[in-house]
């Protein structure tokens, strides 16, 4: 590719992709009734003040319960819907100023995998039609060699037997493939994740997971891996991020996380998943009841009512910086995690 | 399997590879129309309808063989003949066949029926397609238009409309076609809405895709079933109005249509003259029209709503 | 006591082609106990669950085999007769249930309706019971004025359980009950779930494709592939001396958040098409060990080590549990 003044910095040496303070607001839609009296209108604070850094080869999960703002913060990096504050940063450069070849640059170089193996191919396109779509949208030559190179990464081999087949014709775990191939048939460098693998069977996941793991290592991408399930996060990802009401409120290495978590609500997060094991019975939920709306959110720490441990000091809001070990790489947003960790 | 494209016409010998390609590309479209029309197994109804219609379709073609007299050939001398074995359906008060009449007006039938079927479905599904994209003020905009055009009475619309511009069959397609994309622009909006979540359609978008491209390449061709399906429908409104419009008196006059015969058979007083051949043949010209789209459209909304079959 | 038994059902769903989505599968059920049917999608767990609540769709229809509840054979009552069982005696909480409730009426008109149907109970006394029954599954007993969109997935999910408590049956049938929700969420329930099995001293079976559901909530379970049983027994056998290469391959596969982390083996290849009719081992194809005897019938081994295991142990198992573990294992299969 060609260099010009407008292109992006390839050289930039910080993370591939940089968020500070971002935040996607939704106005909730309130009665006219509402509106004429001059009432004010509320917003449903999907993502709330999220910083992260995610660097070229590495994997950072983002685990939390539905309505947690996940997804939500997943589609606004990869552009699909806009910020209402803060700052995305691709290559060091701020989306919002992009110019229009340079934004062609980052719809190029980021790219998603859906959820539902189902729904996310259009029924009507054949595999070489959906893989090819990308480059001729991009204008890109040699593509046919580009969709044999793709899908022989998302391991769907040999590709003749797969190019001219329609997704019905596929089982869940090839649909998944697809995807990837077509993800990576721009070769992006950074991908969005959500939930890959939640709709196949046991026996396929883990062969998804482990190609996904692989191409992120190869191709050296950033990849964000959404899930809501800490046993899957646990085989993909580097550093997890959890997610609650729209906020960080822990982060750190996955291993460190997965046996000393931090913040209370990522222990209940942790304590929740059950563990194929036959000695450990279901033991009493440490949560009761669902997370609110992130509509009317309490004063100070957003997880205080329902968080078993709430003391005076919680009407304060804490940062991800309210607790952080010594070399700075396990951080959480709660003022009581030494008071808790001695109980 | 399909063979790679790109060496396949390199040489001589490719041509052979391209044969069998051309052969599996024929199989399959074959066998996507298989599929298409399998509902008409499960559903007879649907069947009798076409059935209806492709008989109707083959007597326009063919009507210059099939009539025996020319439509519009007067003979005085034998007005108001009941049905005989030179005059099958009989004459009316000019001495015309009504056969030869009837069998020349599927023409105009099926002309009027099938053009607004396409205008209609041509301007609702690109109102629909527009409004449920883009949503905001676009939507708001078209879908009052969409009211408006609801508010609007048919009948006394189109005949306005036809006092206006001249009587003929363009204009009533052009009534119709102004009128009838109200609901399918609806229904195929709120189709729309719902598949522009959908996580094709999101991927087209995470590609680059432009809007053109998402609209035309990957939402269209998943309501175009619908809009099939109201085009159904609308070919039987086109028909009835024009038997209406030219029955009130607001056809061409010149013109042989099934409205038209009603219209002189009315205003010739046939009823209390007994001759029950010139008005209840055309009506049922009409009628067999109107039901083979109607059963066509029922037949086809079920497959696309299997719900609708359950009691 | 054996509360529920099953001997060698088989439920052939017609068509064209016909499905036989359950071939032959056997298993008993104890007063108190609860079962875990577990496998992946297309194994015949929902099926074989649906015919045990004689509940199958209008086509399917159990072609062989028997079904006997508390000492009486209900295989092939009459809709009416099962009607009387089922509720009454045994009922379902499946996955889809929680999208179930009839949107306009509130949710004391809907655990009335199940009550009355079968009792010939008043109103008021309807009312009281439908209010005790939200205690009892952790929701607040004003919550019956709701309408079912005014409750979250979850709560909605405990309705169902409460209604299928409500004639307090002896046996209850959990379809994925938890699949769609949330890990707090679905501990929570599953929880509920668990205590009330403890108070109200019911049978269960719960129908998954989590094999950590079960192996946190069962005592005994049924393994499936292909609509036939792989491997049967005591959770904490089957987990600590799994023999099926299946039920191997399945437990390497799953992920878990407890230990040190390992590498996850996947299974290439598909199921089985239950189309058509199948003389050996349903999983032959798939499995890296498998032998040409495997193309032939493969009996169900008496008890085992106190489990039931379908396999010709093609190698010792022995083997099959030590390079079960290994990713090449399993990949090797593909690239014959």
């Amino acid at each position: 590719m060609a260099i010009t003044e407008q292109s992006l910095n390839w050289d930039y040496d910080g993370p591939i992709m940089e968020v500070a303070g971002l935040e996607k607001h939704f106005p909730q839609s309130t009665g006219i009734v509402h509106q004429l009296i001059g009432g004010d209108t509320k917003h449903v604070k999907a993502v709330d003040g999220v910083d992260m850094a995610i660097e070229s080869g590495e994997t950072m999960g983002l685990v939390g319960e539905s309505g947690c703002g996940k997804s939500t913060l997943g589609e606004v990096l990869i552009g699909l819907q806009e910020p209402t504050g803060g700052s995305i940063k691709f290559l060091g450069t701020e989306l919002s100023s992009m110019s229009d070849a340079q934004h062609k640059e980052f719809r190029r170089n980021v790219q998603m995998i859906f959820q539902d193996p189902y729904e996310s191919l259009n029924p009507r396109f054949s595999v070489e039609q959906w893989i090819r779509e990308p480059l001729e949208v991009h204008d890109i030559d040699n593509q046919d060699e580009r969709i044999y190179e793709a899908l022989e990464r998302a391991e769907l081999t040999p590709p003749e037997n797969y190019i001219g087949e329609h997704p019905h014709e596929l089982s869940g775990g090839e649909r998944q493939r697809v995807s990837i191939a077509r993800a990576l048939v721009l070769e992006p460098k950074f991908i969005v994740a959500d939930e890959p693998v939640s709709m196949l069977d046991v026996s396929v996941r883990a062969s998804i997971l482990n190609l996904l793991r692989k191409l992120v290592d190869e191709l050296d991408m950033g990849a964000l891996y959404i899930s809501h399930d800490l046993s899957l996060i646990r085989q993909m990802c580097d550093r997890t991020s959890v997610m609650y009401l729209g906020k960080v409120v822990e982060r750190g290495p996955t291993e460190r996380l997965i046996k000393g978590p931090k913040h209370p609500y990522a222990r209940a997060l942790l304590d929740a998943v059950p563990v194929p094991n036959p000695e450990h019975n279901i033991s009493e939920p440490q949560l009761e009841g669902e997370p609110p709306d992130p509509v009317d959110l309490p004063e100070g720490c957003n997880f205080r009512p329902r968080c078993p441990f709430a003391a005076e000091e919680c009407f304060e809001e804490p940062g991800l910086d309210a607790y952080e070990t010594a070399d700075g790489e396990h951080a959480a947003a709660c003022w009581r995690v030494e008071t808790v960790d001695e109980m | 399997m399909s063979d790679q494209n790109k060496t396949a016409l390199d040489s001589e010998s490719n041509v052979d590879a391209l044969d069998t390609e051309l052969s599996t590309w024929r199989e399959r479209q074959a066998d996507a129309w298989r599929r298409r029309l399998a509902f008409l197994k499960r559903e007879p109804m649907g069947l009798a309808g076409i059935l209806i219609l492709l008989a109707i379709v083959l007597v326009a073609i063919f009507a210059p063989v099939i009539a025996p007299y020319e439509p519009t050939e007067t003979d005085y001398g034998n007005s108001l003949a009941p049905p005989s074995a030179e005059h099958p359906l009989g004459t009316d008060s000019a001495g015309r066949d009504i056969f030869s009449q009837l069998v020349f007006g599927a023409r105009p039938a099926l002309q009027i029926g099938l053009l607004s079927a396409i205008s209609v479905a041509f301007v609702g599904m690109n109102v629909g397609l527009v409004a449920g994209y883009y949503g905001g003020y676009v939507d708001d905009a078209l879908m009052r238009l969409v009211d408006f055009a609801y508010g609007i009475p048919f009948t006394p619309f189109i005949i306005v409309l036809v006092a206006l511009w001249e009587p003929s069959k363009w204009t009533i397609v052009g009534a119709i076609a102004l009128l009838l994309w109200r609901q399918t622009a609806r229904v195929v909006r709120s189709h729309v809405l719902n598949l522009k979540e959908k996580p094709f359609v999101k991927s087209a978008r995470t590609v680059g895709a432009s809007d053109r491209r998402i609209i035309y390449r990957h939402i269209a061709p998943n309501v175009l079933p619908l809009v099939f399906l109201y085009g159904s429908f609308a070919i039987a409104w086109a028909i009835l109005t024009e038997a209406a419009i030219s029955y009130l008196g607001f056809g061409d006059p010149t013109a042989v249509t099934w409205g038209q015969m009603l219209q002189s058979a009315q205003q010739s007083q046939a009823l209390a003259r007994d001759a029950w051949w010139w008005f209840t043949m055309p009506g049922i010209a009409i009628m067999l029209t109107v039901i083979s789209a109607f059963l066509i459209g029922r037949g086809y909304e079920e497959q696309l709503n299997p719900e609708l079959q359950e009691p | 006591m054996t509360l529920l038994e099953v001997n060698d059902l088989h439920v052939t769903y017609a068509g064209d082609p016909a499905v036989e989505a359950v071939r032959g599968v056997s298993f008993t059920l104890e007063e108190g106990e609860t079962l875990g049917i577990v496998g992946e999608s297309g194994c015949g767990k929902t099926t074989l669950a649906q015919a045990v609540m004689g509940a199958l769709p209008d086509n399917g229809e159990i072609t062989g085999g028997e079904i006997i509840f508390d000492g009486q054979d209900i295989t092939h009552l009459s809709n009416r007769q099962r009607r009387e069982i089922r509720w009454e005696r045994m009922s379902m909480i499946s996955q889809s249930a929680m999208n179930s409730l009839d949107p306009v009426y509130r949710v004391k008109d809907q655990i009335r309706e199940a009550i009355q149907e079968h009792r010939d109970v008043s109103d008021a006394e309807a009312y009281e019971r439908s209010r005790e029954l939200m205690e009892l599954v952790g929701l607040d007993p004003d919550r019956v004025e709701d309408y079912p969109h005014q409750l979250s997935g979850g709560m909605r999910q405990r309705v169902i359980i409460a209604m299928s408590l409500a004639l307090d049956p002896d046996l209850i049938i959990a379809d994925e009950p938890t699949t769609a929700l949330d890990v707090i969420i679905q501990e929570q329930i599953l929880y509920r779930i668990k205590e009330l099995q403890r108070e109200l001293g019911n049978s269960m079976v719960m129908v998954t494709h989590d094999i950590s559901v079960v192996a946190e909530t069962c005592d005994s379970m049924v393994v499936m592939y292909g609509g036939e049983l792989m491997e049967a027994g005591n959770v904490d056998e089957i987990f600590n001396n799994a023999h099926h290469p299946y039920t191997l391959g399945l437990q390497n596969a799953f992920p878990s958040v407890e230990g040190e982390k390992r590498d996850l083996t996947s299974i290439p290849g598909s199921p089985p098409d239950l189309s058509e009719p199948l003389e050996g081992c349903p999983f032959a194809s798939r499995c890296p060990f498998a032998a040409p005897e495997c193309e032939e019938k493969v009996p169900v081994r008496e008890p085992v080590d106190g489990h039931r295991v379908r396999c010709h142990e093609p190698v010792p198992f022995e083997q099959i549990r030590d390079r079960s573990g290994e990713d090449e294992t399993w990949l090797s299969q593909n690239k014959v």
